[in-house]
C-alpha cells in the first residue's frame, strides 16, 4: 500500500531539513576552517600542559625553589611565556601550604589577564634541593583582556 | 487501530526524543574530562613531590653520615640510610595528605625509599581514584656511583700531587651533575671533612646507560707531612658526592695511598 500524500510531506520536509543542516555544517567547515573554539576547561588543559612541561624539564622546581629558597619569580614567568600561546594572559602564584594554611608568597598577572574568562590548573610541590616545604603553583590562562 | 500517519509521528517523536537524551547527556561529558584534567595533574603533583621528597630524605642522609664521619664513630651509612628512610616516609605521608586534600581525590599505594651511600632507590607503584576514575602512576628514581678501580690514583710529582678520581653514575642526566669532593683529615682524636673540590662536571664518556666522570684535586702538602710524622696514616681517604638537579645524592668513600710513612 502506498503512502499517503500527508505523510510524504512530512519525510520530504524531514530529509529537506537534515540536508540543510548538513550543507549549511558542511559549507561552514570549509570556509572557516581555522575558526578553533576555545572554552574554560582548554584553558585549564594549556595550564596544566604548561606546567607539565614545565616539570618535565626540571624548571619548575629549580624556579619555585630558587635561591636561598625564595621564588626565582622572573625566571618562573620566562619559562611560562616560552610555553604560552600568543595573546594568552595569565595568572602564576606560589603558595606556601603549611599547616592548613594557604599563604602566597609569589604572584604575577599579566597585562591582558581576564579573571572572568580565565581556568586554572595547579601542581603540589614537595620541594628542591633538599629543601622540604610543601608549595602550589597555580596557573591561571584566559583569552586576551 | 493506529492509522500509518500516526506511526510516522510517533518515529519522528521517538527521534526526537532520541536527540534531546543525547543533548541531556552531553553535560555529563564536561565534568568526566574536567575530573581527567584534575586527575593528569594530581599525578604530576605526585610525580613531582616524590621527587621532592627523594631529594630532601637524600639530603638528610647525607647530613646524617657528614656528622657520622666527623663524630668518629662507626656506623654513619646505616645510620643514614634510617635517616633516608624515616624522613622520605614522613616527606611523602604530608604530601599524599595535601594531594589527596587539594584534588579531592584518593591516592593508594605505598612508594619504596632505599639508600645505600652509594646507591638510592626510590619508586612507586601508586593508584589515583577519583569518581570511579583510577589511573595508574609508575615512577621510579635509582642512582648508581662507584669508583672505577684502577683508574683513581695520586698523580703528578711532589708538591703537585693530585688525586684523579674516576668514577662512573648512572641514573643522572648530564649536565647537571654536581659533584663535591672530601678529604677525611684526622687531627688526632679529631676528624674533619674537608671540602676540596666543588662543582659541577661534564662525563668523560659514557658506558651503556652510565656515565664516566673524571676529577683532579692538589693534595695539599699537610695531608703529606702528617703521614711522615705519624708514619701510620698514609692513607687518604676521600669522599665523593654527587647530586643530580634535584638535589638527589649519592656518596661513595675511598682511600689512596700517599706512600709515604
Amino acid at each position: 500500500m502506498g503512502l499517503r500524500r500527508g505523510q510524504l510531506r512530512v519525510i520530504e520536509t524531514a530529509v529537506a531539513g537534515v540536508l540543510a543542516v548538513l550543507v549549511l555544517a558542511t559549507a561552514s567547515r570549509l570556509a572557516y576552517p581555522r575558526t578553533v573554539y576555545v572554552g574554560y576547561s582548554d584553558y585549564a588543559s594549556e595550564a596544566a600542559a604548561i606546567l607539565k612541561a614545565l616539570a618535565d624539564r626540571n624548571v619548575l622546581c629549580r624556579t619555585v625553589y630558587g635561591p636561598g629558597g625564595s621564588v626565582a619569580g622572573d625566571a618562573l614567568r620566562t619559562a611560562v611565556e616560552g610555553f604560552l600561546p600568543p595573546g594568552r594572559g595569565y595568572r602564576l602564584s606560589v603558595s606556601r601550604l603549611d599547616a592548613g594554611r594557604v599563604v602566597e608568597i609569589y604572584a604575577f598577572e599579566s597585562g591582558n589577564f581576564a579573571l572572568e574568562k580565565a581556568s586554572s590548573s595547579y601542581v603540589i610541590l614537595s620541594g628542591c634541593n633538599g629543601v622540604f616545604e610543601p608549595r602550589m603553583v597555580v596557573l591561571s590562562v584566559s583569552g586576551g583582556g | 487501530m493506529r492509522r500509518r500517519g500516526q506511526s510516522y509521528v510517533a518515529a519522528m517523536l521517538a527521534v526526537f526524543v532520541a536527540f534531546v537524551a543525547l543533548l541531556a547527556t552531553l553535560p555529563s561529558v564536561v565534568p568526566l574530562t574536567a575530573v581527567a584534567d584534575k586527575v593528569d595533574t594530581a599525578l604530576l603533583s605526585v610525580n613531582e613531590t616524590l621527587k621532592g621528597c627523594c631529594a630532601h630524605a637524600s639530603s638528610e642522609a647525607w647530613k646524617v653520615f657528614y656528622s657520622g664521619k666527623i663524630g668518629g664513630g662507626g656506623g654513619a651509612t646505616a645510620s643514614a640510610a634510617d635517616r633516608f628512610l624515616a624522613r622520605a616516609r614522613a616527606c611523602w605521608s604530608t604530601c599524599r595528605d595535601l594531594i589527596q586534600g587539594y584534588y579531592g581525590l584518593l591516592v593508594g599505594g605505598e612508594p619504596s625509599f632505599e639508600h645505600g651511600g652509594s646507591t638510592l632507590t626510590c619508586k612507586a607503584e601508586l593508584s589515583v581514584s577519583k569518581r570511579g576514575t583510577v589511573s595508574k602512576l609508575k615512577w621510579v628514581k635509582s642512582i648508581e656511583m662507584s669508583i672505577v678501580n684502577g683508574e683513581t690514583a695520586i698523580k703528578g710529582v711532589f708538591p703537585n700531587k693530585c688525586l684523579e678520581i674516576n668514577f662512573t653514575l648512572k641514573g643522572v642526566k648530564p649536565p647537571y651533575v654536581l659533584v663535591e669532593v672530601y678529604f677525611l683529615d684526622v687531627r688526632g682524636s679529631e676528624v674533619y671533612l674537608r671540602n676540596v673540590w666543588k662543582g659541577y662536571l661534564l662525563p668523560v664518556s659514557a658506558e651503556g646507560d652510565a656515565f664516566k666522570y673524571s676529577v683532579r684535586v692538589l693534595i695539599e702538602l699537610k695531608y703529606f707531612a702528617r703521614c711522615d710524622a705519624n708514619k701510620q696514616a698514609c692513607t687518604l681517604q676521600y669522599i665523593v658526592k654527587a647530586s643530580d638537579d634535584t638535589g638527589a645524592c649519592v656518596w661513595v668513600e675511598g682511600g689512596v695511598d700517599l706512600g709515604g710513612g
